[in-house]
């Protein structure tokens, strides 16, 4: 799937706010490393940057940070769709 | 020999008063068998075989291997592998609010610093929850990412108060 598509999913099913940063763990495969992925609203739509390092977070920044580890222990982008056929099949 | 069905269910203890004795529920639902609540009206029950009755922990998804009794009333489950969900801990540092939701299934475990209730403002009671679970993939690495996120949220939490 599409990673700019994953993003915007995880943005809405968070509920980010336009004036909130969204923060994604992930394992770069091709870099092999752990990244952290920065996403902001802009009038254009989503822009995303990319960190080595957990970015400063002080009191007066508003963000929203997630991560979820696949079977093998790397951190991915969490699938929305995933996420609620989960929630639904552990009824 | 009769066909075996493959289906997710969740078993419970204590059938007719009898402590020990576990069960589930299935419904058939677009042609196939799925597990269900015991509310679901045409459904049939599950019986664990003693062959792994001992290893059944009540109100966790399994994966099944399911026969149908002779009686054809309900079917019993000969194989059971216990079904891992990936964890995800989710941060909010909003104005006012700082909160974590770790998620796995339809699990949610709530860290919010503010909050009175020790089974939401204790980072250690929290993470011990997450280890001991069993339906939690790679449940000690989630529980040491939720530390580091707590223990920044705290952080997060307690200088909001002290500009207050």
């Amino acid at each position: 799937m599409n990673i700019t598509f994953k993003i915007q999913q995880v943005w809405q099913y968070l509920g980010v706010q336009d004036d909130e940063i969204l923060i994604i763990r992930h394992y770069n495969d091709s870099d092999k490393k752990d990244e952290f992925l920065i996403v902001e609203s802009n009038p254009d739509g989503l822009n995303v940057t990319t960190t080595d390092s957990m970015p400063e977070l002080g009191i007066g920044k508003s963000f929203q940070l997630i991560q979820q580890r696949d079977s093998s222990g790397r951190f991915i982008i969490p699938s929305v769709a995933q996420l609620i056929q989960d929630k639904v099949s552990d009824y | 020999m009769a066909q075996r069905i493959k289906t997710n269910i969740k078993f419970y203890k204590g059938l007719d008063n009898v402590a020990d004795k576990l069960y589930g529920f299935v419904v058939k639902s677009n042609g196939s068998w799925r597990g269900c609540r015991e509310t679901e009206s045409k459904k049939k029950i599950v019986f664990v075989d003693t062959a792994i009755f001992k290893d059944i922990i009540p109100n966790t998804l399994y994966s099944c291997s399911l026969v149908p009794m002779r009686n054809e009333g309900g079917f019993i489950a000969k194989s059971a592998t216990i079904i891992k969900f990936p964890g995800t801990i989710a941060t909010i540092c909003r104005n006012n609010i700082f909160l974590i939701r770790v998620t796995f299934g339809n699990k949610e475990y709530i860290y919010d610093p503010s909050s009175k209730e020790k089974r939401k403002n204790d980072i250690k009671s929290i993470a011990d929850i997450l280890r001991s679970r069993h339906d939690l993939e790679n449940a000690m690495s989630v529980a040491e990412d939720f530390i580091d996120n707590a223990c920044m949220v705290k952080r997060l939490y307690e200088q909001s108060q002290s500009n207050v």
